[in-house]
């Protein structure tokens, strides 16, 4: 089954994705901050990331560029608050950046997008 | 110039003639004299001192409306990245809840499962809770009532205030170490509002202390100064604050919290200002925060 992290300081917005992305047949875990991120990464690699920016303590763009200093096969989708971190350059390093929607269909297609494009290789 | 005596006199500043000043003997009719001449030339030498001065006055007038131009730009710039800063802020604190209340209406919509719906209803409810309290917290940002002033005894309202806290009981494990000064006057305050900057501040200290850490409240009165005054601190072993951060901490909408909304201690400082104190706050990273607030003790008639 393929492995979604999420990593969003917003609990119940997690649960949110959780939820949903468990719906659509993925195995989903959560993590709350960026450190806690990095940490599973290691020990339990998923098969995509789904990271927010804005959190407490390292922030998204931040733990962006450890993860992909250790491990830069691993699909990572930017999903953030607003849209004005397109101007920071880190953040084209991610493989998609997805603005927060209560709408879920561009995150679905989005995760499905990059799994089938890594898929075929 | 007929009988006539004409004498020039050049008008010289640094070495560089400026003009000259041209004299005839045309109404008195009488010969020019040396003496004349020499004070001419004295006249010429201050009045070229003087058409200087009134150029570089002009200049120095000219560059202090360039200054006060450029002053006012860079204040209008600073204005436009304050406001750009809030709309992001602000945007980032509603864009998460609406997010998340639409995206659970859509969930159950589709799928009504009974459990479903009672969990989301939940946070729904709670998200809502938080755009309002995000609404009610800007309202009162933007229009700061004033403090209505009674005697209030100062350690009485640090007590209850703590009581508050520690009836949510959020700071369980928390070691709190209260040390009210006996010497402290009755004075005028806004209970209510000083009790919203202490519960503000006390609630900051128990969200950044662990379980284990302490929380000590220093009240103490300062009666020997010019201007006598209580100093009220508060110390957290808490993670502290990085230095970046530090200097945002009085900026609205900056927050480190999830469910913060970054005008906690805005208000604050509005609050403790208004009753003619002042609030600093220092931290070191993973050792704890010292916020202290001071505020002088005026009688009543000063302060209307």
């Amino acid at each position: 089954m393929t492995r979604i992290l999420i990593a969003d300081d917003d609990k119940n917005l997690a649960l949110l994705y959780e939820q949903e992305l468990t719906d659509e047949g993925y195995e989903v875990s959560v993590v709350n901050d960026a450190r806690s991120a990095i940490d599973l990464l290691e020990s339990d690699p998923p098969d995509l990331l789904d990271l927010d920016i804005q959190m407490p303590g390292m922030d998204g763009i931040e733990a962006l560029s450890h993860i992909l200093g250790k491990n830069n096969q691993l699909p990572v989708i930017l999903n953030t608050a607003y849209s004005n971190y397109k101007d920071n350059f880190m953040t084209w390093s991610a493989d998609a950046y997805v603005v927060k929607s209560s709408d879920l269909t561009e995150l679905k297609s989005t995760i499905a997008d990059i799994l089938q494009r890594r898929a075929q290789g | 110039m007929g009988t006539h005596h004409f004498v020039a006199v050049p008008l010289i500043v640094r070495e560089k003639t400026i003009g000259i000043i041209l004299a005839d003997n045309l109404y008195s009719g009488a010969p020019i004299t040396e003496d004349s001449v020499d004070l001419l030339t004295t006249f010429a030498g201050s009045a070229a001192l003087a058409l200087e001065n009134a150029g570089l006055y002009h200049e120095v007038q000219e560059k202090v409306t360039q200054l006060e131009h450029t002053q006012e730009e860079l204040v209008q710039a600073e204005r436009l990245a304050v406001i750009g800063q809030m709309s992001a802020r602000i945007a980032h604190e509603i864009r998460n809840p609406l997010a998340t209340i639409g995206g659970f209406a859509r969930s159950i919509q589709r799928n009504p499962d009974p459990d479903r719906v009672q969990s989301a209803a939940a946070i729904i409810r709670d998200e809502v809770i938080r755009l309002e309290n995000l609404l009610r917290d800007t309202l009162s940002f933007t229009r700061p009532p004033k403090p209505v002033l009674a005697p209030a005894h100062l350690n009485t309202l640090i007590q209850e205030v703590k009581t508050m806290v520690e009836e949510d009981g959020a700071s369980d494990g928390i070691d709190w170490n209260i040390h009210p000064s006996p010497d402290i006057p009755e004075f005028q305050l806004d209970i209510a509002q000083m009790k919203e900057v202490c519960l503000n501040i006390f609630q900051n200290a128990v969200q950044a202390t662990s379980s284990g850490g302490s929380i000590e409240v220093l009240a103490e009165y300062l009666g020997d100064q010019e201007e006598p005054s209580v100093q009220i601190e508060i110390r957290d072993t808490g993670e502290g604050i990085r230095e970046k951060d530090l200097e945002q901490l009085f900026t609205p909408f900056f927050t480190t919290k999830t469910y913060g909304t970054g005008l906690g201690l805005v208000i604050s400082k509005q609050i403790v200002e208004d009753h003619g104190g002042k609030i600093v706050a220092e931290s070191r990273e993973s050792e704890g925060t010292t916020i202290r607030i001071t505020l002088p003790i005026r009688s009543k008639a000063e302060r209307s």
